[in-house]
């Protein structure tokens, strides 16, 4: 009978995955274990010290993988959705009994998914999103599974994961029937770089009947294929549509008739953080700058899952590397080793930088949850949070 | 305009009496044709009228549960809305008796959960107290049409009052977060439905609560004697607004300062007044030519008439001139005050509507002071009651300006000039001020003065979430 409780503690040691602890117990210890099963599981706390090794459960799932084939894969996916999709296939792969280690096992395959990215922004809100719904499902999970165990525990958050994505999901045409006011018959909307937002604000708008000319400015890097399409997803629905490239975007406005309904910016973003400033990508804060100089407002569509939890204290490049994002636009040449950078080398160098828009340039975020005012970011953030 | 017309036309006094005397029905389209003829005009009397009317609606409409009030109010706000698209304080107050209504609806399903705080009034009982409530509530408007006569009801103390009528509203507003409001939050997408049907998504907003919603609508008769209730604290608010404001004044206002102001505000008025109380200080007042020039000369020299428009409202006929306070007044014409300026430490403004991003309608010209003060650093601060603080956004700024009188501009006798401008004179009443130019704002809610990112904050603890859109 001894031998069946060792056994039985030893399991659970194992399970726990605290190798290294329990390599460091003696026989005495042990004893002690025997003594005072209680006195053990509490004194194994959910915050191990932070990994060296991995203490959770090893797994021989590839988030990073998993992570790109779903971004490669659907074109309609996020990244912070894809995050989260990504966490919940982790979940639904690895065999795990008890809280402290789900959550450790997602703070640890959070991390080494932010740490694949050039720009982990992104990424971080859905991470920190989904950890952040685990924690409070488990605080408040419903009154049947309150003393049940964790495998029906495990199953329903799965089940319920799934709701979470699709609740995501429904936030573009929330957003679209927020912008619907402010697109006014024959105005123009300028709009720069892909965004999946705008492009759906401005299909629901077409679909309400408003005629509005649209102008896309195109990037210094060139044409995308993703912005080939959606701009000609524009023309699909008879949207006038005119491209011009960054630095015409002066001239083209004041080409605009000047008794036309006053002409705005919309566009989208990678990230909100919680100053109400935007992660976008680059030249999108040279647009802004002359948003502002000629008074054209500029609005933000997002969805309201994009804001991140974390306070920039500038908006230059030292801020940016804070969040974790590795770029680097100055890269000075002599000159003799190599020839003056082409225009290919350009668009391979800049094509996936970001950067910070400050949120005195930005007039409005359109959201699924109305119209806010970079302002009330972080009170957003803060009803999130607690 | 001519001032033996003044006591024909009919007016918010008229309307008083049509409201004591005839049906809803008619009291409602007569409401809605003087807003549409611009004889209820201005935010403070839109505000003060619609309240009246809803209380009414509150009062007479037959079975009382929420549902049924909530619908109610918002077809006949809708009507009122409609007929008077350019003044948003009577949304704003449609909106304020949604909520007040919202709320006790929560609080009476909170109460009827959590014991039974709501449910020893029997259905009888609770009928005869809202019997019992009408006659009252017919008196209690009535400080309103007299004036100074019926005043020492409603205003013998504005300060106890302050007192007593705040803490209910601000405990009403602090129990939504949890409610309904949280379903719209961003939390919405991390907290599953399952979870909030069970009841378990509000621990620590109603302890102890383990029923469901069990309480159906029809049970809930003492509902009505809380609205009006509301809603009469939202008439005492809307008089008590200005002297509640004027109590921010001392911290606003200090010695040896020059305080540029503009067109003719009683709130301004007040609130200068109150400084003078302690500080001397100067004034800097621009007449705001053609539309109110006349009236801000009535206010600087006190010789404001009260007999001159029978409407005025019971605080309004009576005002002090600022010079009477030993207060140093310096009027200037319009086209002087970017030249004056410069020498200002700050400018105080009224509103004609705040919304929620913080730009605001105001009297037309004010754009023209607000920017000079942003030219030369000059803070600006607009005191705006909560009755004119709009939730809405401003799609479409230029509808929100109306336009008036053009003869003011060029009289219609001048032939000469009006044939070489034939269709150019307008005269519009109101500007738009866009969002970022003002600094601070105060309000008679309880943070006082916002600066104007987070007016945000203060508009929508006005207001319901649902109640936005109307």
């Amino acid at each position: 009978m001894e031998t069946v409780t060792w056994r039985l503690v030893w399991d659970s040691i194992l399970q726990g995955l605290f190798l290294r602890r329990a390599k460091a117990l003696t026989s005495q210890t042990i004893s002690n274990i025997f003594l005072s099963p209680p006195a053990s599981s509490l004194s194994t706390p959910p915050s191990t010290p932070k990994p060296i090794s991995d203490p959770s459960p090893s797994t021989d799932f590839d988030i990073v993988a998993f992570y790109n084939d779903l971004i490669n894969s659907d074109a309609t996916m996020t990244p912070p959705i894809a995050a989260i999709e990504s966490l919940i296939s982790l979940l639904a792969n690895t065999p795990l009994t008890t809280i402290s280690e789900t959550l450790a096992l997602l703070s640890t395959h959070s991390s080494k998914l932010l740490a694949s990215q050039r720009n982990p922004i992104p990424l971080s809100a859905g991470t920190e999103l989904f950890q952040r719904y685990l924690v409070s499902s488990f605080q408040q999970r419903p009154s049947s599974l309150a003393n049940s165990d964790f495998t029906t525990l495990r199953h329903h958050i799965l089940s319920n994961s799934s709701l979470f994505v699709k609740r995501a999901n429904e936030a573009r045409p929330k957003i679209a029937h927020h912008a619907l006011p402010f697109i006014k018959d024959d105005s123009t909307i300028i709009t720069y770089g892909y965004s999946r937002a705008v492009q759906a604000l401005l299909t629901h708008a077409a679909e309400c009947n408003r005629f509005f000319n649209v102008i896309y400015v195109l990037p210094a890097t060139g044409l995308t294929e993703r912005l080939a399409k959606s701009i000609a997803a524009l023309s699909e629905l008879s949207i006038p549509t005119a491209t011009i490239s960054l630095q015409a975007l002066t001239y083209a406005l004041a080409s605009l008739a000047p008794s036309a309904p006053p002409p705005q910016f919309i566009v989208g973003a990678t990230a909100v953080l919680e100053n109400g400033s935007i992660v976008t990508e680059l030249g999108m804060h040279q647009l802004a700058l002359i948003a502002k100089s000629v008074s054209i407002p500029l609005h933000v569509a997002v969805e309201s899952y994009k804001f991140v939890r974390n306070f920039p204290l500038g908006y230059g490049p030292s801020d940016l590397a804070r969040l974790g994002v590795k770029q680097d636009v100055l890269r000075f040449e002599d000159g003799v080793s190599h020839s003056p950078s082409s225009q290919a080398d350009i668009s391979s160098t800049e094509g996936g930088m970001v950067e910070i828009t400050q949120p005195n340039l930005i007039s409005a975020l359109i959201t699924e949850n109305g119209i806010m005012t970079p302002n009330a970011v972080s009170e957003e953030l803060i009803k999130l949070w607690f | 305009m001519a001032p033996s017309t003044a006591s024909l036309t009919p007016g918010l006094t008229t309307f008083q009496k049509v409201l004591s005397t005839e049906p809803l029905d008619s009291s409602i389209a007569f409401l809605v044709s003087l807003l549409k003829r611009r004889q209820i005009k201005g935010s403070k009397r839109c505000a003060v009228a619609t309240t009246l009317l809803l209380l009414r609606t509150v009062e007479l409409t037959k079975q009382a549960d929420s549902e049924r009030l909530i619908q109610r109010v918002s077809e006949v706000g809708k009507k009122l809305i409609n007929a008077a698209p350019h003044e948003p304080a009577v949304g704003n107050i449609v909106r304020r008796v949604l909520g007040i209504i919202r709320d006790e609806d929560e609080d009476d399903q909170a109460g009827t959960r959590t014991g039974d705080d709501g449910t020893p009034t029997s259905e009888a009982g609770s009928d005869s107290v809202a019997s019992l409530e009408q006659p009252q509530s017919r008196g209690g408007m009535h400080p309103i049409a007299n004036g100074l006569s019926a005043r020492p009801d409603a205003s013998a103390s504005p300060s106890p009052q302050r007192g007593t009528s705040r803490p209910p509203l601000m405990s009403s507003h602090t129990g939504v977060p949890g409610g309904p409001r949280a379903v719209t939050s961003m939390f919405s997408i991390i907290s599953h439905p399952t979870m909030r049907s069970s009841g378990v998504d509000s621990p620590t907003h109603r302890s102890g609560s383990g029923t469901p919603q069990m309480t159906a609508s029809g049970i809930l008769s003492n509902l009505r004697p809380e609205v009006i209730k509301g809603v009469k604290e939202i008439i005492d608010e809307i008089n008590a607004a200005d002297d509640e404001i004027s109590a921010a004044a001392l911290e606003q206002i200090h010695p040896q300062e020059t305080i540029i102001t503009y067109s003719s505000s009683l709130t301004v008025q007040r609130f200068l007044l109150k400084a003078a109380s302690k500080r001397k200080f100067t004034v800097v007042h621009a007449e705001s030519y053609p539309n109110n020039h006349l009236k801000t000369h009535a206010l600087l020299t006190g010789t404001h008439d009260p007999t001159e428009d029978e409407d005025s409202l019971p605080n309004d006929s009576f005002s002090k001139p600022l010079t009477s306070a030993g207060i140093s007044v310096i009027m200037i014409p319009d086209s002087a005050v970017f030249a004056v300026m410069s020498r200002a430490t700050k400018v105080v403004l009224d509103a004609h509507a705040v919304l929620t991003d913080g730009s605001l309608v105001a009297a037309s010209g004010s754009k023209a002071v607000i920017k000079a003060a942003r030219f030369h650093r000059v803070p600006v601060l607009v005191v705006a009651p909560t009755y004119k603080l709009s939730p809405s956004y401003p799609y479409d700024p230029y509808k929100m300006i109306e336009y008036g009188d053009a003869g003011k501009v060029v009289p219609f006798q001048d032939s000469e000039l009006r044939m070489g401008v034939e269709t150019g004179v307008r005269n519009p009443l109101y500007d738009f001020v866009e969002a970022g130019d003002v600094d601070l704002f105060v309000t008679n809610q309880v943070p006082a003065v916002v600066s104007a990112g987070y007016l945000y904050r203060v508009v929508r603890e006005q207001y319901h979430d649902e109640d936005l859109q109307l």
